[in-house]
């Protein structure tokens, strides 16, 4: 359950989310995206395409990864004849190959996260929202997700980026806040929330 | 201002791609891929044809003809609603991922249907001619019965949808009420010929059995449909209308959260 949660990001920004499991990290990116309404409060956005990528991904298991970027694309606001347009690019950044063709259910979670972050990072909407899909992949895709999400971030890709990795917020993110209990138990440069959020994991281990 | 990413998709367009995707995904299951579009109707009618004619010795003029013209449009309420009910609670991994209007997915699968229905009644319209059935101006109007017909399933379908997530139970009793649909609606008898005419308005309340009214009216009988059963197929449909309307304007918000519980 989230409280009182209240902050803005700013166009071309890259704002950070970290905290414990069960803080409401997730929660409050699917309320962002549109798909929870808050019980009160409001979402306030300019954006006109709003992307979430989530572990679990909002495929159609038993279509390819052809049509469920086509589909996946549509479902972003893109027509299809953008994201057909795109998808060359989408197969190659995969890196899935001939698997691209294949049924997502032959797919396993790595192969599934490399072709909805290709489907997101090459179709660009107006703001990306990533609940911990960096970490998934072999090593090379998670250089080429790195390298491409560096990319994007020194463009004006606005980004919301949920971490269990303090790593990736000091290193992606302009700001960051630190979640507990549904919360904002701080918020501001990356350094000092990740002080802070590694002094609750260590509070909470003693 | 709360600006809802589910304004921007362009659901005219997304359900016309995802119900030609599932078509051709569901083709590429197969062997036979499309071609069993045309052969479960065959296959359907040559059943009917074995159990009503061979075994039960009904060789009363057009018995087949009369069976096929029920329970072929039965067979497409019963498949649409069937396959609607469970579609949004199997939609979770869209539904908690995009912002996306949870009536899409009944609609998808009723899309789906209705093309496929397509060819079976195109095959229906075959399998009269070869059987004999004279050709007449009334079969014009089978594409308007079948956009009526339509008109029915859906909010059915929506209806019944939006309601499985809250009370899964629900399953059991649409199920049940399908089977009695299929007993009720006069596919394997003649309402006119068995059922006392003071009783008839009551069974053509039934919109389904009205509905197979129409249909033999027009494929078999060469006549103009009892108003009666059309009017009585549209109340139904506005009713429904109305309920899924309310029920998946008021639940919209909700899918997201029911599903994941």
């Amino acid at each position: 359950m989230l409280e009182n949660v209240t902050f803005s990001v700013a166009p071309g920004e890259t704002l950070g989310i970290v905290g414990r499991n069960g803080s409401g990290k997730s929660t409050l990116l699917k309320i962002l995206a549109g798909i929870l309404k808050p019980d009160s409060g409001s979402v306030t956005s300019r954006a006109d395409k709003i992307s979430l990528m989530a572990l679990q991904l909002g495929f159609d298991n038993l279509l390819s990864g052809r049509d469920n970027a086509v589909f996946g694309g549509m479902l972003l606001g893109f027509s299809r004849q953008e994201v057909e347009a795109k998808l060359d690019q989408i197969q190659s950044f995969s890196g899935l190959g001939r698997a691209f063709y294949a049924p997502v259910k032959s797919y396993s979670s790595g192969m599934s996260s490399r072709l909805k972050f290709a489907v997101a990072i090459n179709l660009a909407p107006d703001i990306m929202l990533l609940d911990e899909v960096l970490a998934v992949g072999d090593m090379s895709f998670r250089k080429k997700a790195a390298a491409a999400m560096h990319s994007k971030i020194n463009s004006d890709q606005t980004t919301i980026l949920v971490t269990h990795n303090p790593g990736e917020v000091q290193k992606l993110c302009d700001r960051a806040i630190l979640l507990e209990r549904g919360k904002i138990m701080a918020e501001g440069h990356p350094d000092e929330v990740i002080d802070q959020y590694q002094s609750l994991l260590e509070a909470t281990m003693n | 201002m709360y600006k809802s990413g589910a304004s921007n998709i362009k659901y005219f367009a997304l359900l016309r791609t995802k119900i030609g995707l599932n078509l051709r995904a569901e083709a590429d299951r197969y062997k036979l891929g499309y071609l069993w579009w045309i052969l479960e109707p065959l296959l359907f009618a040559a059943a009917m044809y074995v159990v009503f004619v061979i075994y039960l010795g009904l060789r009363t003029d057009d018995v087949v003809a009369f069976l096929l013209t029920g329970m072929i449009p039965f067979q497409w309420f019963a498949k649409s609603v069937s396959n609607s009910m469970g579609s949004i609670k199997g939609a979770k991994g869209l539904l908690i991922n995009f912002p996306i209007n949870p009536a899409f997915f009944p609609l998808v699968h009723m899309g789906q249907d209705a093309v496929k229905q397509v060819f079976t009644f195109g095959f229906l319209l075959v399998f009269l001619l070869l059987y004999g059935m004279p050709m007449t101006y009334f079969w014009l109007l089978i594409p308007v019965t079948m956009l009526l017909q339509l008109m029915l399933i859906v909010p059915i379908g929506c209806f019944v949808a939006g309601l499985i997530p809250m009370l899964e139970d629900l399953r059991f009793l649409v199920s049940t009420s399908i089977t009695m649909t299929l007993f009720a609606s006069g596919i394997f008898y003649n309402p006119r010929e068995v059922i006392d005419g003071n009783l008839l308005p009551i069974f053509y309340a039934n919109p389904m059995a009205s509905l197979l009214q129409i249909y033999r009216d027009l494929f078999m009988y060469a006549k103009y449909p009892d108003p009666l059963n059309v009017y009585f197929v549209l109340l139904w449909a506005l009713l429904f209308t109305l309920l899924s309307t309310l029920l998946l304007g008021r639940m919209r918000n909700q899918y997201a959260r029911l599903v994941m519980q």
